[in-house]
């Protein structure tokens, strides 16, 4: 605005020069409406190139014929510069005309005057168009008319019927005006035109302004975006961040599962160890408690040796008067036997057992302790036999001798004894002997069979158990011996004779009968004879002796035949079935020598048809038999069963016999 | 056979199969107390004073743990004891069949048919494992005359009755004893033919009765 002031100006003061300001007002309201118009057109257009500026012109000649069609009248011309009545030669007539010319911004119209009024009005549409910017302007001197005449001729017209005319005045001064303004309309639009590419220059700055805000709107846009895509950026950094903390908590997790999982696992072992151990332990304790059970047995066991020694037998002997003296030397061994040797024995395997268990580890054995050292323990033999003697020498002296007796009960009364009778003390080696097995065989099952002492503890047992055994048989022989030696000194014998030997044994003693009128009599089973004695008047008479290598026995009240013999030529195998069950019963039974419990359960086995009657028959040969009559059917059947128990043991014998006798002659 | 002594000692003799609870049962009497996983064997005589009808006995219990086939010393056990206890355990059928053969060997080692003997059966707590009926300890027991009674070493159940009736059994044979001393020497004979007779007849009643 203020270069267009400037322009205005500047054209005010050119038009102040000429000397009207009319002029100079309406130029610049043609200016400014012009400008507007090609402003908005050159803003359409949007061209800088001189090509492009033909083709505007083009376009506007173009538009010269369109106006020329819209503009009918001439009142549709508002705004005019410059009007009035002017003469034109005609082109081809070649007369002067009075014409009407209108200059409108940049264009030159020319109208017809109405005829024979003086109003000079313009009618009809325009005659002719010029474009002022097109045209030049001279002045002509050669017509006849008047000197003030000039021309007006379009340079690059493109209209042949426009393109020139011949213009006078009717004065001077209207010529002068007409003629200066021309130009000076061209020279304005032309700075017009610079004016407007200066605008449009200007306006394309707007333009590329308003581009580069666009553009910096999308910048800000994007930098907004950008923005978001920080914050997005950030987002999925912290997303991110927040995935990557979980999955270090999920490793987390998983690894302190994983630890949980190890360590219940380690319990779980660490707990089977301990119940391995556990058990280790347990047997271990149980093998250690029975070993020291052993000790402290042995100790208490060795202590009251000991004080029947201190209490009873060293006062005994130690008496200084035979006046004093309560027993003899003879009864004193009676009642105790080697006691001495007993209390030697046991303290020096106390001693031995105690160095074991002062050294006791887990590897500890003590089982090779009773197999090397305890073989002195067969020399309770004699104590164990005697002991029968003791018991009945004891009660003997007790009720015959006064002193004994007091001496006994001031003993008893004694702290050390704890109130326990004699009888008491003399029976704990023969309770002693069986209680090592027991010990032995308790420790054998605390004890691992990885164990070194275990194949110790095994032979131990073993030893012991034979010791044991051999003391109980010698026992056995000792009580047979006395008690044939006994049934010896009470026989009778006239005319027969009976003969015994230190081997002979007593196995069954009762009354019988030969006959069912005679009266009872009185018979032994011994294991190689048979005696049958008469007692008259409490004394034993020997009637009759069999010997049983000859003998055979017959049961006629079973329902078959059963006859076993021992004579030459009869074999006992073919003989009845029962003989075969007798047969194999005897060889099954682990004792010959058997009590009558098993002599009872052979009865039974063998025979289990012969419970009918009380009598069975002796074949002592071919002809003579002997008839047995019993009190009782089981009486009878014990009878019958042990007989032929030692029938078949003698049988056994003999046949064992013959094949050593066979060998030494193949030798 | 040792006399009755006037500081009323009874010497008791606990006998029995291998592993049926004697000693369990001995200890439970003497020292009122089980011993579950370790049967310890520390005393071999076990001595304890108790009432018994308003009496005063010392009992001398002998445990023959150990003796199962020491049949020769075991004799020796039984010579020195005045009253038995036969064990047996319900949880054993082998143990139960064993009872006639030690009550045959206690009348043959005294050679005679009244010896107070009490059958016990021991073990009575484990019912679950029971082979034995309590009808037939019964039944056996009256076969032999004894005195019987089933027990439990665990739960202490009939220990004390056990010994109570053994020791009864013995006085009342003591008793019997004295009497027969107290009476002249011309009835005796008669005695023993009348005694001999009611024997025969009861030995035949057992002998029906098995």
């Amino acid at each position: 605005m203020i270069f267009l002031f400037k322009t205005s100006n500047k054209y005010f003061y050119l038009l102040g020069v000429g000397g009207s300001c009319f002029l100079g007002f309406v130029f610049l309201y043609f200016l400014k409406k012009s400008y507007n118009n090609k402003n908005n057109k050159f803003i359409e257009s949007d061209n800088n190139n001189k090509n492009n500026f033909e083709k505007e012109e083009k376009e506007m000649s173009q538009q010269l014929i369109e106006i020329r069609k819209k503009i009918n009248d001439y009142s549709k011309l508002k705004y005019p510069t410059k009007q009035g009545i002017l003469f034109k030669k005609s082109r081809y007539l070649k007369e002067w005309r009075n014409r009407f010319f209108v200059i409108e911004e940049d264009i030159l119209y020319y109208f017809d005057i109405e005829k024979g009024n003086n109003s000079n009005k313009p009618i009809g549409t325009p005659l002719g168009i010029f474009n002022l910017l097109n045209c030049s302007f001279t002045l002509i001197t050669n017509e006849k008319r008047s000197p003030l005449v000039f021309k007006i001729q379009e340079e690059n017209g493109t209209n042949k019927d426009y393109k020139n005319c011949l213009i006078s005045c009717e004065s001077a001064e209207e010529f002068n005006q007409w003629f200066q303004l021309l130009p000076q309309i061209k020279q304005t639009m032309d700075r017009k035109k610079d004016l407007v590419i200066k605008l449009q220059a200007l306006s394309r700055k707007k333009l590329q302004q308003k581009k580069y805000q666009q553009l910096k709107e999308s910048a800000l846009t994007i930098q907004r975006f950008y923005h978001l895509y920080e914050g997005e950026r950030k987002l999925a950094r912290f997303i991110f961040n927040v995935i990557k903390v979980q999955s270090y908590a999920r490793c987390f997790i998983d690894r302190m599962r994983y630890k949980k999982i190890k360590e219940e696992i380690m319990v779980i072992q660490s707990h089977f160890q301990v119940i391995k151990a556990k058990n280790r332990l347990e047997k271990e304790f149980m093998r250690r408690r029975i070993a020291q059970e052993l000790l402290s047995t042995e100790k208490s066991y060795v202590y009251n040796l000991k004080l029947i020694i201190d209490i009873f037998i060293r006062p005994l002997i130690n008496f200084n008067s035979i006046e004093q003296r309560v027993l003899s030397v003879s009864e004193i061994s009676g009642v105790f036997g080697n006691w001495e040797r007993l209390y030697k024995i046991n303290s020096d395997l106390l001693v031995l057992i105690q160095c074991k268990l002062d050294n006791w580890s887990i590897d500890q054995t003590i089982g090779d302790l009773f197999i090397e050292n305890t073989d002195s323990l067969f020399e309770y033999t004699p104590y164990v036999t005697n002991y029968d003697h003791s018991r009945k020498l004891l009660a003997k002296l007790t009720s015959g001798n006064t002193n004994f007796r007091n001496f006994l009960d001031a003993a008893q009364r004694d702290k050390r004894s704890k109130y326990l009778d004699i009888s008491s003390f003399l029976i704990q080696p023969i309770q002693r002997l069986p209680r090592y097995e027991l010990l032995l065989r308790d420790l054998l099952k605390s004890t691992s069979t990885l164990h070194k002492d275990h194949k110790y503890l095994s032979k131990g047992i073993v030893k012991i158990k034979e010791i044991t055994m051999y003391v109980n048989d010698q026992q056995k022989e000792r009580e047979n011996l006395s008690q044939v030696i006994q049934i010896q000194k009470e026989l009778i014998m006239d005319n027969i004779k009976l003969s015994f030997s230190s081997a002979t044994r007593l196995i069954r003693e009762g009354e019988i009968k030969v006959s069912k009128k005679k009266t009872w009599n009185y018979m032994y089973l011994f294991n190689s004879q048979l005696v049958i004695i008469q007692k008259k008047d409490d004394k034993k008479l020997v009637k009759e002796v069999i010997q049983l290598e000859q003998l055979g026995i017959r049961d006629d009240n079973s329902s078959s035949s059963n006859t076993i013999t021992n004579d030459s030529g009869t074999d006992l195998l073919n003989n009845s079935s029962n003989n075969l069950l007798l047969l194999s019963s005897t060889i099954s039974s682990p004792d010959l020598s058997s009590s009558g419990t098993n002599a009872i359960n052979t009865s039974s086995q063998a025979l289990p048809i012969g419970t009918i009657g009380n009598k069975f028959k002796l074949i002592i040969s071919s002809k003579t038999e002997i008839s047995l009559y019993f009190d009782t059917p089981e009486e009878k059947n014990n009878w019958f069963a042990d007989i032929a128990i030692t029938l078949n043991r003698l049988e056994t014998q003999k046949k064992n016999f013959e094949k050593s006798i066979n060998l030494q002659t193949i030798n | 056979m040792s006399g009755y002594k006037n500081n009323n000692l009874v010497k008791l003799c606990i006998m029995g199969d291998g592993g049926v609870g004697k000693t369990a049962v001995t200890i439970q009497f003497i020292s009122n107390h089980f011993v579950h996983y370790y049967d310890p064997t520390i005393e071999d005589s076990y001595r304890k004073q108790c009432v018994i009808d308003d009496q005063v006995y010392m009992l001398d219990i002998l445990d023959t743990a150990g003796q199962d086939e020491l049949t020769a010393m075991r004799d020796q056990w039984i010579r020195s004891c005045e009253g038995f206890v036969l064990v047996y355990s319900v949880t054993s059928r082998s143990s139960f069949d064993q009872i006639a053969f030690f009550k045959e060997q206690i009348n043959r080692v005294l050679d005679s048919d009244d010896v107070p003997i009490m059958m016990i059966g021991n073990k009575s707590d484990l019912d679950d494992e029971r082979q034995v009926t309590y009808q037939e300890g019964k039944d056996l027991a009256r076969c032999f005359g004894m005195s019987f009674m089933e027990v439990s070493a665990k739960t202490r159940s009939n220990i004390e009755e056990v010994f109570n009736e053994t020791v009864r059994c013995v006085k009342r044979k003591y008793d019997l004893h004295n009497k027969d001393k107290s009476k002249d020497g011309k009835d005796i004979k008669k005695k023993n033919s009348i005694i001999k007779k009611l024997n025969q007849k009861v030995n035949n009643t057992k002998n029906s009765i098995c």
